[in-house]
């Protein structure tokens, strides 16, 4: 199996599709590579989770009460220009393709698919969330790059590891990258609900800059931090 | 077979329209030449009339005219010197010779006078002057103070008497008599009109000296043919008041000529009609003969269809039939056509479930994280999705299954089995269904075919809905019953039915859809399962929001 698959092992996806048989079969699939996996039953429910839960991956149906996926993910747009999405669909129309090339989707799955449709709709976000290059190295500035398999920065011949909390830290500042991230998401994103404090995080982003190249993480004052990376 | 039929069968229209108008014509030219020839009649009659009014005219005249001059002439002699004195003294040759003067004159004034004769008082002849005649008008016996006249007639002469009585101091003392012949009449008469006269007598038998007047009758007024001429015979009657003895003055007017003029009457008005009847057969020849040959094919082009009707009915209601069973045909193809799309709508959910188990059974698998309690609970997952399918597939055939026989069914399932099937579609195409519905209202005829008319109209409000691409697009059923009537409304949000009469919309071939997703029989179909089917109605009105459908049972 491609081994990108693994990188979405710390991240969260937020599933939302009405149909409860359909949506148990695949949460069960999407369990097996994803740290987290976020069920919404209707559009609404979907924003909600949107809000409360930060996912970093959204895969949306179209069809579905109250706000369809298409609406949904328009919303979210106006606030995450770069959350990666996958929209799944029975529909083929050509006017909801378009509407969804639109709003910047890394994928249009179409019902049913079949596994191998579903693993490049992995790595169609895979490749979404971090713009790399060949062999899966993510350019950080000149002579640096970010390989995400393996956890390293690599600066010629020097090779450095990112500690397991470091790296969900980068690749998440990665994924975010260009964006204001306040302290509390970054916790949360590292610690989830059971937070260590702003301390902790300012501790460990200190860590951090020592391994990557100079001014890739910003501060902002008063807020938190930014990645600044072309 | 009768005149009449013989005639139908071998004369056409034409030959008997002529006939008749000919015949009629005919009648008319008679009648014509019937009325021209009384009124020719008529004018000679007159003609005639006038003429025998002229020569009475003429003879009365003429005897007045004789009696008042003689008797003038014989006071005159009388008076003449030496007259009377003679006559007293019955002087004959005394008188005679007084008197031969005056007859000279007044015989040569008028050559028919013969004779005139004195009379004693006692009527004996006292001398007579001219002829002496065998009879005279004096009467011995009586005695006359004033002038008198008669005609008398004997064997040897027919004559014209006027005596004039003459008196010395008022004594009677003689008469004077003048005898003119009564040719002398003949003569005015002759002179007026140029006619030929004769006098008969009875005394003696006229020989008419003019051959050609042999043969003719005597009586006035009569006409008689002789030597190929025609006379109407005039008469005067000639009374002798002394000798009960009349004669007759005749002539014999030739009216040949007046006769061949009535003749010519008949000849011109005969003529007249054959020249106008020559014309009118021409013209109806020819007129007629277009007209006629019209009316003729029409009248062979409607015996033919006439003939070919009834076969033509029977090919009609044939060719109905076939077109009914065609539309059947088109209707079920339509609706396995619309069906195959709905069983894809509901397929598509457990086909993907389907396919999402089995990623995620060979994910377990490439993950080497497949228990036997997981491939377990996936199979059993997956066998219970294929079992549904299956099940909608049997729905679906079912559905087209037809009733054999009318029965009660609840219509609640029936509506319930039309949305089984389509309600997938509505859900995918997020189209609201609200149904609000009495569960036992019981309804008598055939409940496939019921649901699939429901069905029809359900599919049509969704096709709308789409097509127009309406916000919150709704169907909305109601199903309702009370006592013996059960209603069924189904309403939409689409906008309406845009065709005008709305009733339209339930004809063959009528559709307000796009031509690849309408074909125009569905609620034409509808309509016939619900009215002549099951003796329901179905009518459609828009509302302010969209198109209603209304089914009515009672």
């Amino acid at each position: 199996m491609n081994p990108i698959v693994y990188l979405f092992s710390s991240m969260t996806i937020l599933y939302a599709e009405d149909e409860e048989g359909l949506r148990h079969s695949v949460t069960q699939t999407l369990e097996l590579f994803y740290k987290k996996v976020i069920q919404a039953r209707d559009g609404e429910e979907a924003i909600d989770l949107f809000f409360d839960e930060n996912p970093d991956i959204l895969l949306l149906d179209i069809c579905m009460p109250k706000l369809d996926g298409l609406s949904l993910l328009k919303q979210i747009r106006q606030m995450h220009k770069r959350v990666p999405v996958i929209i799944m669909s029975a529909h083929t129309d050509q006017n909801y393709l378009l509407q969804a090339v639109e709003l910047n989707i890394c994928k249009y799955l179409i019902k049913p698919f079949s596994k191998e449709q579903f693993l490049d709709a992995l790595e169609a976000c895979a490749d979404w969330m971090y713009e790399w290059g060949n062999g899966y190295s993510i350019p950080l500035g000149a002579e640096t790059t970010y390989n995400p398999l393996l956890a390293q920065i690599i600066r010629g011949e020097i090779v450095t590891t990112l500690t397991k909390k470091e790296r969900l830290l980068f690749e998440y500042f990665l994924r975010q990258k260009n964006r204001n991230l306040s302290f509390e998401e970054l916790e949360y994103a590292l610690w989830g609900n059971e937070t260590k404090g702003k301390e902790a995080l300012k501790a460990m982003i200190k860590e951090l800059r020592k391994k990557i190249p100079q001014g890739l993480i910003e501060n902002i004052f008063g807020v938190g931090y930014k990645c600044v990376l072309n | 077979m009768s005149l009449t039929n013989l005639l139908d069968n071998h004369l056409s229209t034409k030959t008997k329209t002529m006939v008749l108008v000919l015949a009629l014509f005919i009648i008319m030219a008679t009648l014509f030449s019937i009325l021209r020839y009384l009124d020719v009649k008529a004018a000679i009659e007159k003609s005639r009339q006038d003429y025998t009014t002229q020569i009475h005219n003429i003879y009365h005249t003429s005897l007045v005219r004789i009696g008042e001059f003689y008797t003038n002439r014989g006071h005159a002699n009388l008076d003449s010197y030496g007259i009377k004195e003679a006559l007293s003294r019955k002087d004959g040759m005394k008188l005679k010779e007084l008197s031969l003067q005056r007859w000279n004159v007044l015989k040569e004034e008028n050559p028919f006078l013969v004779t005139m004769r004195f009379y004693d008082t006692f009527g004996n002849i006292v001398t007579t002057i001219g002829t002496s005649l065998h009879h005279q008008l004096v009467d011995p016996n009586i005695m006359r103070q004033e002038p008198f006249f008669d005609f008398l007639f004997s064997k040897e002469e027919s004559t014209y008497h006027v005596v004039v009585p003459a008196h010395e101091n008022n004594t009677h003392i003689g008469y004077l008599e003048f005898a003119i012949l009564s040719d002398y009449f003949l003569y005015e008469i002759e002179e007026f009109s140029g006619l030929k006269g004769y006098v008969l007598s009875p005394f003696k038998t006229t020989v008419f000296d003019d051959k050609h007047l042999k043969n003719l009758s005597l009586t006035h007024g009569d006409i008689s043919h002789s030597q190929g001429k025609t006379f109407i015979t005039h008469a005067i009657q000639l009374i002798s008041h002394t000798k009960l003895c009349d004669s007759q003055l005749l002539f014999f007017q030739d009216i040949s000529d007046q006769q061949e003029k009535l003749l010519h009457a008949i000849y011109e008005a005969f003529f007249l009609s054959l020249g106008l009847l020559s014309v009118i057969i021409i013209a109806l020849h020819y007129g007629f003969e277009v007209l006629i040959r019209r009316l003729e094919e029409s009248e062979t082009s409607l015996r033919f269809l006439n003939h070919t009707l009834e076969e033509r009915v029977s090919q009609e209601i044939a060719k109905r039939y076939k077109n009914e069973q065609m539309l059947m045909h088109q209707s079920r193809l339509a609706s396995m056509g619309e069906m195959i799309g709905n069983i894809a709508h509901q397929w598509r959910q457990p086909l993907t479930e389907l396919g999402a188990t089995l990623v995620n059974l060979s994910f377990l698998h490439d993950l080497g994280k497949l228990t036997t309690q997981n491939l377990n609970e996936r199979l059993s997952k997956a066998e219970a999705l294929i079992l549904y399918m299956s099940k909608t597939i049997d729905d679906f055939r079912n559905f087209f299954a037809s009733d054999t026989q009318e029965e009660l069914f609840c219509a609640y399932e029936a509506i319930q089995k039309a949305l089984m099937l389509i309600e997938s579609a509505l859900k995918n195409n997020h189209i609201t269904l609200h149904v609000e519905a009495q569960h036992s209202c019981l309804i008598k005829g055939y409940p496939s075919q019921f649901a699939q008319a429901i069905l029809n109209i359900i599919g049509n409000a969704k096709d709308i809905l789409l097509e127009r691409a309406i916000q919150n697009p709704t169907i909305t059923i109601t199903l309702t019953c009370k006592e013996e009537e059960t209603l069924i409304r189904i309403s939409d949000n689409g906008g309406g039915i845009s065709i005008t009469p709305i009733e339209k919309i339930f004809e063959p071939y009528v559709s307000t859809k796009h031509a690849t997703s309408g074909t125009g029989i569905g609620l034409y179909m509808s309509k016939t399962i619900i009215e002549k089917n099951s003796k329901g109605s179905l009518r459609a009105y828009n509302s302010n929001e969209g198109a209603v459908f209304e089914i009515l049972f009672a």
